[in-house]
């Protein structure tokens, strides 16, 4: 049933040099040599591409990219409000509800921007990037700048990626009542991107997308591997 | 370490020198030589360090037995305490989603009391008003789910020890046990299957899957909250950040004999505590079962005998008459009868119903 448990010595398998991440990342960044490896069986390579230069008073923040193929489809809006006076049914069931309607589905393929730093508002802010994505504009660097934090996993992005696509329905002007929403992940890499520090927490480079350090599981450790904890005071 | 959260000794292979992990913990910096580590492996497993010995636990059941009275830990015969590392699976999960769905709307109306008639001195029923809400319709309601789910689940069956299972429907288990509901006891080990402690490790017979299903449907049910007071609802959920790990629990099962009886306690390893257990009943209590059962027969038969001596069964007024003997033996056979049950009464009590369950 399980393999025996060993503690290793965290090293980059491509120079070889310490790689650094807080105590529950599954994603490390080689401030040498600039590779990012995903922990699963082993380290595994994972595509990065680094968004913009940190400058003072910001930071790098990992993100997943899930590209997929997305296929929305038996989606059911409702009316605002009803004025039926008598009680419904608890689970959804279309004949029971008046003024139901079935607006058209899509399909193709999408990218999703997904927050790679445990977060309790993960969903949101990754719904927020679908609809306000960064610029993928890759920053030419001398050195590697530290990328810490990156606690979920590629599975875990997939399945979130998933969730935003729901969340992208549920976002329309209208009321959604039911949707079925169909995906099939492409490739998944990491974007790091340029995140301001703030009293209350950080903003994503040129998306506005807030993130509180309240929501942030480990966002004074991160403040603290970059060398910023006065930010949280 | 956030309160609830398991610290984990072992060892770093750079220097050899002590290093602590937070459960879920993959990687750490060796606080004496600085090398960056990470844990492999693909179940952790974690185990609970017994903390009592086989004297301090034979001490405490002794204590136990004392309560049924001074004489009965010299009759009773304690064997050796076995020890057992138990499993269970602890597993958590964050639940990221949405629940679509209607919410009744309601307006307050000022409605009269109905009057009696009868009773008014007036032609007009009206009365003192309440106020009471009425249904007038509903809204749609689109809500986020976030949430943060942990839960132990029993990975074997304990249910023979009289140790209840935990499981996504019942998340509490006996008290005093240091497992309870979703926390961690303090001082868990990372379990080294090359050097396991001396004890019995009791294979899981719960899967890994399996465990996951119960969590699952356990976190699905917390965000059920989420849900109150809707109607139409639609829900969507989804599960990321599992973790899971595989914690050993000691126990101790001692078996002691009464008479030709045996009865069976278990203690905890780690705070020496009689979780469970049955104990014999005190003499006190079945000296009372005795002198009742003396007692009725000390009545009966005498009142059997001047029935029988007396003709006072005779209902043609003649002693010794047909009817009177098949009375008197009717009478006799159903003392008899009597009397086998309360001694088999009697010899049930002694066995359970006068036992103490702990």
């Amino acid at each position: 049933m399980s393999r025996m448990q060993q503690v290793a010595l965290l090293r980059c398998p491509h120079c070889t040099s310490e790689l650094e991440g807080l105590s529950e990342d599954v994603l490390f960044f080689c401030t040498e040599c600039g590779r990012a490896w995903t922990l699963e069986e082993e380290l595994v390579r994972t595509p990065i591409t680094i968004l913009g230069v940190p400058a003072s008073g910001t930071l790098l923040l990992p993100f997943w990219l899930a590209r997929a193929s997305v296929g929305v489809s038996q989606r059911i809006t409702r009316r605002r409000s009803i004025s039926a006076a008598i009680s419904a049914s608890r689970h959804f069931t279309a004949h029971e509800e008046r003024g139901l309607q079935e607006t058209g589905g899509h399909q193709g393929t999408e990218s999703f921007i997904i927050p790679a730093f445990a977060c309790t508002r993960a969903l949101s802010i990754a719904v927020a990037l679908k609809r306000n994505p960064p610029p993928l504009r890759r920053a030419q660097l001398d050195s590697y700048p530290p990328v810490v934090g990156g606690s979920v996993s590629p599975a875990d992005a997939i399945a979130l990626a998933h969730a935003v696509a729901v969340g992208a329905e549920v976002e329309e002007k209208d009321f959604l009542a039911s949707v079925d929403v169909e995906l099939e992940p492409k490739d998944v890499s990491v974007l790091a991107i340029v995140c301001p520090a703030g009293k209350l927490g950080f903003q994503i480079d040129d998306t506005g997308v807030p993130v509180t350090y309240e929501s942030m599981e480990d966002a004074a450790d991160i403040l603290a591997h970059n060398g910023m904890e006065g930010f949280l005071t | 370490m956030p309160a609830g959260q398991a610290s984990i000794a072992l060892k770093c292979p750079s220097c050899g020198g002590p290093i602590s992990m937070g459960e879920g913990d993959t990687h750490l910096r060796c606080p004496h030589c600085s090398s960056s580590l990470i844990l492999m492996g693909t179940v952790r497993q974690y185990v609970l360090p017994c903390r009592t010995g086989t004297t301090q636990v034979l001490r405490e059941v002794r204590k136990v037995l004392s309560k049924s009275g001074k004489s009965m830990v010299q009759q009773c015969r304690v064997t050796k305490p076995n020890l057992f590392y138990v499993p269970y699976w602890h597993l958590t999960a964050q639940a990221h989603g949405y629940v679509l769905g209607l919410e009744p709307v309601y307006k307050e109306e000022d409605v009269p009391i109905a009057v009696d008639e009868r009773e008014s001195t007036s032609m007009s029923v009206m009365g003192p008003k309440r106020k009471v809400k009425r249904r007038t319709g509903s809204k749609a309601v689109e809500k986020e789910i976030q949430l943060y789910g942990n839960v132990n689940i029993s990975a074997a069956n304990l249910e023979p020890l009289g140790i209840p299972s935990m499981s996504s429907r019942a998340q509490m288990s006996l008290q005093g046990i240091a497992i309870q509901g979703s926390g961690l006891p303090d001082g868990l080990e990372i379990l080294d299957t090359r050097n396991k402690p001396e004890g019995v490790f009791v294979d899981p017979l719960v899967s890994l899957s399996e465990a996951r299903a119960e969590a699952e449907k356990y976190i699905d049910g917390l965000t059920e909250g989420y849900a109150q007071g809707l109607e139409q609802r639609w829900k969507y959920v989804v599960l990321t950040g599992r973790r899971n790990c595989l914690i050993y629990y000691p126990l101790w099962v001692v078996d002691f004999y009464y008479g030709d009886r045996r009865y069976q306690a278990v203690v905890d390893g780690t705070s020496a505590k009689v979780l469970r257990g049955r104990f014999p009943g005190s003499f006190s209590e079945k000296g009372l079962i005795s002198a009742a059962a003396a007692a009725f027969w000390g009545v009966g038969l005498p009142v059997v005998f001047d029935l029988f001596s007396s003709s006072g069964l005779d209902i043609r007024g003649r002693g010794f008459a047909p009817n009177c003997m098949i009375m008197s033996a009717i009478l006799v056979l159903a003392l008899a009868y009597g009397t086998y049950r309360f001694v088999k009464i009697l010899d049930d009590l002694a066995g359970k119903g006068l036992d103490r369950i702990v």
